[in-house]
């Protein structure tokens, strides 16, 4: 049998059988290969719902790759709404030449890092489409999560004098796709930080009041920010921002802001001042580069940014992705 | 540099502040002419540190937005050529042509790149070697990146790669300097010096200047405490009635330059008139690719045609680069005009004056 | 070309334009090419003489 992968494989006949059973099957469960659509019966009455795709290039980098992406992602976005993730689902479109070799990488990370994130993929898709159309993989997971009882976050509980807290330290992974994009190529950055972060969130939530939780993504710290600052300002302490000395080291070369560099493995958590001393101890706990590094005020829906000079700046998403594709 | 966080102190910022405060005792007008310090001073706030009898201007500093749109338009004109894969640096992506960006070139198809250097645009020349495809780089910049792309296209002329070419748009201090300064009613009083530029230039070319025009002039790097203390030399000069050239970035700059740069740019370019947004027309401004080079001229190879070239008539931002107008002077700053969606190469280019006071403003106090 | 670290992280830069460089030298950097080399001693003599109070 040929070792990449052929136009056959998505033609849904004996050739996509044997791809489903021979690679795909033996990495995300048998399971996700048996109905049309899985049954849940764990999810609870509050549902949460959400979908992410991933086109990320290169396919694999330094700490991850699209299969782990493309988990991690799905799973913070159910645990920034609340939810304890529950089951995903994971499509993927591959494109004709693929070595069937890097496909079973990727779903081998899948697979880990749903086991790591304590979520089942329960069902799925596979097209293949000619060479030249479709950059290896892409990659669409949804996911379904169980809102508990009592728990509603999100932007419509932000109040003034809330306190903005980050679970660690930033733009780990936006640095971590530059490193090894040609021509920007450079050695020694640390490695990208996807990883599932719903247990921690899950924590957090048990521990002190939360208002709202946002994983700084796409744009990173800014994006969130500006996004979540609707009718307060959102002041942010520039000194206190956690960043790794060698994802500053790469902006200062290459002329980015940190807090605009994508995050895969961190969240943002606003929360009310007198729980912010609580909140920040619990997500020590995990990663000692946890910080607070602002807070709510009246406004008009605008990020600043304080620095040592005591000036402030507006914190801005960038326009478009000074990246290639990131996730 | 390990020690940034130092020429980034705010203390050591604060006492250079009072000491220039306790030297001026009349306005003074400060004009640089580095984007990167136009960048640097509005970012660190250094105006709300000086006296108000200080006033600082910038100058044509930005080498993207000294970059007359007919100089976007040819390069988006080569870059919709299906044989032609288009480099630039990131900044230029975004900047009004007549008729679009790169960018929006880029979506309809043409093949634009962005690159950090041009030797990734010569990499990717060897490449595309004998495929019938060329690279062309937009080469813009002052005298700092100019050495770079003359060694891109040494090389290129070394390996007889018939697969690159640079459309050369590069520009020189000095002359631009002379232009400014022609005016009979001069708008600054002292000058900082780029770095930078003067880091491979050196500082000999600015003697006469100082000296026909009775200007201080002060060599200024591009950090907080930097800045200050070039601000401090400038207006002890005028205090004391002094125009000298004084570098106070000595730590990069050595008074005769880097030679090794300075003869790559001799055995490559020679100066040619340039058009300067703002300015017009600058005999010796530019600089063009020596006729020995004309095989790797993209300017040559694929000469411009069509229609004459146009801005939108409510920018100015040909009055802010010679520090005749604030960004905040004109009428669309901030509404019709932002970095998302630029009316002008100031507001759009990340050295742009227009761009740095939008992005550094600060917060209304309540 | 040679390999110059920016704090923590490394890239190849072109150092044909600073032929005396040795390695242990700081170098400015632009585009992919050093401009120049940085001196240490003028750089403490700066900071010196701006020492806060």
């Amino acid at each position: 049998m040929s070792d990449i992968v052929t136009l056959a494989h998505g033609g849904g006949g004996r050739a996509l059988r044997y791809l489903l059973e021979q690679h795909i099957g033996p990495a995300v469960g048998a399971d996700a290969l048996r109905h049309d659509a899985a049954v849940i019966h764990d999810a609870g009455s509050t549902v949460a719902f959400t979908t992410d795709s991933f086109v990320v290039h290169p396919l694999a980098f330094p700490g991850g790759d699209i299969g782990r992406l493309a988990v991690c992602g799905t799973v913070n976005d159910l645990a920034m709404a609340g939810a304890r993730p529950v089951a995903l689902s994971l499509a993927l479109v591959l494109e004709e030449g693929l070595p069937l070799a890097d496909l079973d990488r990727y779903l081998a990370s899948a697979a880990a890092a749903a086991a790591e994130a304590g979520v089942r993929i329960v069902t799925g898709d596979t097209k293949v489409v000619e060479r030249g159309r479709g950059h290896g993989v892409y990659a669409t997971t949804a996911g379904i999560g169980a809102v508990a009882e009592g728990v509603d976050i999100g932007p419509h509980r932000l109040a003034e004098g809330d306190v903005v807290l980050v679970s660690g330290d930033l733009g780990r992974h936006g640095a971590a796709i530059l490193s090894v994009r040609e021509g920007l190529g450079f050695s020694g950055a640390v490695p990208s930080d996807v990883a599932p972060v719903a247990a921690v969130a899950s924590e957090l939530l048990q521990v002190a009041d939360v208002h709202c939780l946002r994983d700084p993504t796409r744009g990173g710290l800014a994006s969130v920010l500006e996004e979540l600052a609707t009718g307060l300002d959102i002041l942010v302490d520039e000194g206190a921002v956690p960043v790794h000395p060698t994802v500053r080291a790469a902006t200062e070369l290459l002329g980015l802001d940190p807090l605009q560099l994508a995050c895969e493995g961190r969240f943002v958590a606003i929360v009310p001042a007198d729980a912010a001393h609580d909140a920040l101890a619990l997500l020590q706990q995990h990663d000692p580069a946890a910080a607070r590094v602002g807070h709510l005020e009246a406004g008009h829906g605008s990020v600043w940014l304080a620095d040592a000079f005591g000036g402030t700046r507006l914190l801005q998403r960038p326009w478009g992705d000074p990246l290639p594709r990131i996730c | 540099m390990k020690h940034v966080d130092a020429w980034r102190d705010p203390q050591r910022a604060q006492v250079l502040a009072d000491r220039i405060a306790a030297t001026v005792t009349r306005p003074w007008r400060i004009m640089e002419v580095c984007g990167g310090q136009t960048h640097a001073l509005v970012r660190f706030g250094i105006d709300r540190l000086l006296p108000e009898s200080l006033t600082l201007l910038h100058g044509p500093g930005c080498p993207v937005c000294v970059t007359p749109t007919a100089t976007l338009d040819h390069a988006i004109a080569i870059a919709e050529r299906p044989e032609v894969v288009l480099c630039t640096f990131g900044d230029m992506l975004r900047v009004p042509g007549s008729d679009g960006t790169l960018a929006d070139a880029k979506a309809r198809g043409a093949d634009v790149r962005v690159v950090y250097s041009p030797l990734d645009a010569l990499q990717l020349a060897r490449q595309l070697a004998g495929t019938g495809r060329i690279v062309v780089f937009l080469a813009v910049g002052f005298e700092t990146t100019a050495p770079g792309v003359a060694l891109a296209v040494e090389v290129a002329a070394a390996e007889q790669l018939d697969s690159f070419a640079a459309l050369c748009a590069h520009v020189r201090v000095p002359p631009a300097l002379e232009a400014l300064l022609a005016d009979p009613e001069p708008v600054m009083d002292g000058l900082l010096a780029a770095g930078h530029v003067c880091a491979v230039m050196g500082i000999s070319e600015y003697l006469p200047i100082a000296e026909r025009h009775q200007l201080p002039i002060v060599v200024t790097g591009f950090e907080p405490v930097d800045l200050l203390d070039g601000i401090l030399a400038v207006v002890t000069q005028l205090e004391a009635g002094r125009h000298e050239v004084d570098n106070r970035y000595a730590r990069v700059v050595r008074d005769e330059g880097t030679r090794a740069a300075r003869e790559a740019l001799q055995r490559v370019f020679q100066p040619a008139t340039r058009d300067w947004r703002g300015m017009g027309p600058i005999p010796d401004s530019g600089l063009v690719l020596r006729p020995a080079y004309a095989a790797y001229d993209a300017g040559r190879r694929f000469p411009l045609d069509g229609e004459p070239s146009h801005d939108d008539p409510a920018c100015i931002a040909g009055r802010v680069l010679v520090g005749r107008a604030k960004p905040m002077d004109c009428a669309a700053f901030g509404t019709r005009c932002t970095p998302d969606h630029p009316l002008g190469a100031t507001m759009v280019s990340s050295e742009g004056a227009c761009a740095a006071y939008f992005r550094y403003r600060s917060r209304p106090t309540p | 070309m040679g390999v110059v670290d920016f704090g923590g992280v490394t890239k190849e830069v072109c150092l044909a334009t600073v032929p005396d460089a040795v390695i242990g030298d700081w170098v400015v950097v632009h585009a992919g090419f050093a401009i120049s080399t940085v001196d240490e001693e003028a750089a403490r003599e700066v900071l010196s003489w701006v020492e806060a109070p």
